[in-house]
């Protein structure tokens, strides 16, 4: 059963073009690359390697994020979802099935986003690749519980995408928070400021996942261990709380 | 026959175009003064909300100060710019990217394009503090500044300076024999002999230098120097 669920998510990602999207958001992250590879004087291939990476790795995860969230919007919108809960399927399976899919399209997005790095020399592209593709997984979870949580693909969109945003730089919003707590401060911008620490213990550290750092230098062994064991907490926790919002959608 | 919502229409076209042609006229594309680069930020961790991705914006931030001579149709020369505008931004680039060589390039190689002596001399100063932070990764830029203060600013107590700076701070493996040369050619053009001749004996004498070539060298310019 799970098996089919992921069998014919697929088969609607293609039928909705999505594949089709992506090559096209593929080759237009290469020609970016060049392009900026071509005007640079020296160190071309390093360009090119740090701007494909940075373009492609936001395309794809707004890309994924997006379609998931509309997709599941739109089942949830057609009463597609409630006929789907009326198969004799367990919301636990279903809720896999679905995820499943989803990783399942993540994979192929990694994939085809690190095609560039097999060639290139001096850069770690399996890390990279390895990276990406945890970092797919815990996005693509976030944005299928979002539009679980908020049946607006709209404010589902616009919580996800802040979410990503303060992610991707929540190193640097604790490091301005302690520096601005260590003063005196109104306890308005108190509150504010904890509540930036407290969110940023909270969501996942996305700066340590696939960027130009891990594409030049690599990952140790104890990194992949974190990674690994981090996208895992993640992607359980979120499976919980989607799987939670499925049984309430029944009720 | 013009009908009435033909002629609104294009009343109302003639109007939108009016305002693009003022909104272009407001941004400046008339408008042939030199457009001078934005200073730094006062607050330059503002620049590490980059999204985990200092290399990305390091290299965007590269691309752009090297293309501002381009501006709004015209090419300005480099002079025109302010250099301590230039030598902040180049400072930001290499702040957010420390080893990658392309601020030095562009200070040595695109931003000395020009014929003010004092603007050379600060490329210059921007290159040895690099290479002074890493000595092993920028030594082939500081060779480049001791030439171009020995030939481009005639300074040539400077060019030896820069020159004794590069021997003294990085190690042999790293630097190329042509680098560590340039200190001895130097002390030979300023007359002191017996100072280059005293330095290419020890170079000779610490075993470091095994290639046939070098060694030749070295011993022909040793009688060279010994016979002035």
């Amino acid at each position: 059963m799970v098996g089919l669920i992921i069998k014919y998510t697929i088969i609607e990602a293609y039928k909705k073009h999505f594949f089709t999207l992506l090559l096209s958001a593929f080759i237009t992250c290469i020609v970016l690359g060049y392009y900026a590879k071509s005007i640079s004087i020296i160190e071309g291939s390093e360009t090119f390697n740090y701007f494909y990476n940075a373009a492609m790795r936001l395309t794809a995860v707004f890309l994924l994020a997006w379609y998931c969230i509309i997709t599941q919007a739109q089942q949830i919108e057609k009463a597609r979802l409630q006929m789907q809960m009326a198969l004799p399927i367990s919301r636990t399976w279903f809720c896999v099935g679905s995820l499943s899919a989803y990783y399942v399209i993540a994979l192929f997005i990694a994939l085809l986003s690190s095609l560039p790095f097999v060639f290139a020399i001096d850069v770690d592209g399996l890390a990279w690749f390895f990276s990406f593709y945890l970092e797919l997984c815990i996005v693509v979870s976030m944005a299928y519980v979002l539009s679980l949580l908020f049946k607006q693909a709209t404010i589902a969109i616009s919580i996800f995408t802040l979410i990503y945003i303060f992610s991707r730089n929540a190193a640097e919003f604790t490091r301005h928070a302690d520096a601005v707590l260590g003063t005196e401060s109104q306890l308005f911008e108190t509150v504010s400021l904890w509540i930036i620490k407290l969110t940023a213990l909270l969501v996942p550290k996305l700066e340590n996942y696939a960027n130009s750092l891990v594409l030049e230098s690599g990952l140790e062994i104890e990194q992949y261990l974190t990674l690994i064991t981090e996208t895992s907490l993640y992607v359980v926790l979120l499976f919980l709380i989607a799987k939670i919002e499925l049984h309430k959608k029944v009720l | 026959m013009a009908t009435t919502s033909s002629i609104r229409s294009s009343i109302v076209t003639f109007a939108v175009f009016c305002l693009f042609v003022g909104f272009q006229y407001k941004q400046g594309v008339l408008d042939h003064a030199v457009k001078q680069l934005p200073p730094v930020p006062k607050d330059v961790s503002v620049l590490q909300f980059n999204f985990a991705e200092p290399y990305v914006l390091s290299r965007a931030l590269m691309l752009w100060l090297q293309t501002f001579d381009s501006q709004s149709g015209k090419i300005i020369q480099y002079d025109e710019l302010n250099y301590k505008d230039i030598i902040n931004w180049l400072t930001v680039v290499r702040t957010l990217h420390p080893n990658s060589q392309y601020p030095l390039l562009t200070a040595i190689h695109l931003f000395t394009e020009t014929k003010d002596k004092d603007k050379v001399r600060q490329m210059i100063r921007f290159v040895e503090d690099s290479f002074h932070a890493n000595p092993d990764q920028f030594w082939r830029w500081q060779a480049n500044a001791i030439i171009l203060s020995k030939h481009r600013l005639n300074d040539i107590e400077y060019a030896l300076k820069l020159a004794k700076d590069l021997n003294a701070k990085t190690k042999t493996s790293k630097v190329a024999q042509w680098a560590r040369d340039m200190e001895f050619l130097i002390l030979e053009d300023m007359g002191e002999f017996e100072a280059s001749a005293l330095l290419i004996k020890s170079m000779l004498d610490s075993g470091t230098i095994t290639e046939a070539r070098e060694l030749r060298f070295l011993t022909n310019k040793l009688k060279e120097i010994k016979r002035k």
